[in-house]
This record gives C-alpha cells, structure tokens and sequence, in this order.
C-alpha cells in the first residue's frame, strides 16, 4: 500500500479502509508539521494544527476530489488551519493590548463576552473576532460610524470593569 | 513525531467506531420494524382477506374493464396504508445501510485490528 498514489488511497479510505489513511497520514506528517511550524513558530501548535486538519479531512474524505492532486489539498488545508490560528492569536493579542487587560483570558473566559449588552457585543465580536473595520461594521449594522466607534469604546470599558471586579 | 499519526488515528478510529455503532443500530431497529410491523401488517391483510377482491383479475377483460377500478380502490381504502408506510420506508432504510454493508465489514475489520494492536 505505501508504494499506492496519494489518489487511490484516498479511494481506498471512501471505501471504508481507513489503513490507507494512516498510510497517507504516515506519508505527510513530518512534511505538514514542518511546514506548518515555519509558519506559526511553534512545533506543538503545528502538531495541533495538522491533527486536526488531517482529522477534518477524514471525516470529509466523501467529497474529495481524485481528480485533483490531494497534496495539494492536503496542504491547503493545513494552511487555512495555521490561518485561523495565527488570527486568533493576533486577536488575542490585540484584544488584551486595547482592552489593557494583561491578564484577559478570554478563551477560558468566554462568558465574559455575555455580560455585554447586545449591542456592545456585537461590535466588539465584529472588530475583534471577524477583524472587521468601523466602516465594515457600520454597513453590516446599517449603524454611523461613530456609533460603532462610540459602541467599540463603551463595551471595552465595560469590560474593563467586568475583569477587574 | 510518530505521535501526530497516532492521535489522528486514534481520533479517527474514535469518530469511525461511533458512526459504525450509529449504523448497526440504525439496521438493527430498521430490520426489527420491518419484521414487526411487516408481520402485523401481513397478518391483517390476511385476516380482512383484503387481497381476495384481487381475484377478478381471473375474471374476462370485460368484467375487469367493468370492476377493476372499483375493486382496487377499495383494496386501496382495506390496506392499513400508514403500517404499510412504516413498513416501506424501514426497508428502504434497510436496504440503503446494507448496500453499504462492505465498506462497513472493512471498517469493523480495521477498528478490530487496531483495538488488538492497542
């Protein structure tokens, strides 16, 4: 099976042989998790990372497609994997150095984002999780910009407050 | 490094052994509604002796022009129709989840094997 194409193998997994995925995961881990640390800079985050790429896309193995080179795939999807954490790792940083809350543990902390009011909420979910700009957030809201400004700026203080009660 | 393989595949064989138990019960409650229903099912078209009208199909071709619509419509209005519906729709679920019967048995034989290698 190790000398099979990226592709049969594939086939071989829709077809209910999940050896041959361990054969194609054995083929690209060492590539994919180096490939990835390069990008993120951190060997167990690129471990994290590839797992759970190499884990979505088993469970999607259904819907793709042979006819198209599967390494390419494959890192596509490690990639998009890295983005999102690189993105989530800039939010973090920039919520905890606008919000001044050193330490702001948001991820274990989810919960703090509900006490917002509603409308403050969803503002600071926009700016900082979907990394959209006031002009971005104000068409979304059908809202001024000042007012996203205005609300961006009270639901920071707010949770300000919050964290240091 | 080998790890990454094993935690993916661990999660894998995880995720494969709850989607195999999922069909296994969805085949095993699908055959049991078949054989249950379908019996009952059987039996009352036995004991209303629903299919009997059927017996003019023996009959010339004009007392079937004559009857025939009348008589199936009335087998029609006889036959316990949501039963029967359960009935059918068990088997086409059946029948689906057996159509995928063999790569299931693959499946089965990999989770066992790496149960053993465990």
């Amino acid at each position: 099976m190790d000398r099979e194409s990226d592709e049969n193998l594939v086939e071989e997994v829709k077809k209910g042989n999940i050896g041959a995925f361990e054969t194609l995961v054995g083929r690209y881990e060492k590539k994919l998790v180096w490939w990835v640390e390069n990008r993120v800079g951190s060997f167990e985050e690129a471990e994290e990372i590839v797992q759970d790429a190499l884990f979505n896309i088993y469970k999607t193995i259904g819907r793709v497609d042979t006819a198209r080179k599967f390494s390419t795939y494959l890192f596509s999807v490690a990639k998009n994997g890295a983005i999102s954490y690189l993105r989530k790792k800039k939010t973090e940083e920039r919520l905890t150095d606008e919000v001044g809350l050193a330490d702001f543990e948001y991820q274990e902390n989810p919960e703090i984002l509900e006490k917002l009011p509603d409308k403050y909420r969803r503002v600071v979910k926009m700016y900082y999780w979907d990394d959209l700009s006031y002009k971005e957030i104000a068409a979304k809201l059908n809202i001024p910009t000042n007012t996203v400004r205005t609300h961006l700026r009270r639901g920071k203080e707010i949770l300000k407050k919050i964290w240091k009660m | 490094m080998e790890d990454v393989t094993k935690k993916v595949m661990d999660r894998v064989v995880v995720w494969e052994r709850m989607r195999v138990v999922k069909t296994l019960t969805m085949f095993a409650v699908a055959v049991a509604v078949l054989v249950i229903i379908g019996s009952v099912v059987i039996g009352e078209i036995r004991d209303r002796q629903i299919l009997a009208e059927l017996s003019i199909l023996r009959e010339d071709w004009e007392v079937i022009r004559q009857f025939g619509g009348e008589i199936i419509r009335t087998v029609w209005e006889e036959l316990p129709r949501i039963k029967l519906g359960v009935v059918l729709v068990a088997g086409m679920v059946g029948w689906s989840l057996w159509r995928r019967w063999p790569v299931v048995r693959k499946k089965i034989a990999y989770l066992t094997k790496y149960k053993e290698k465990e």
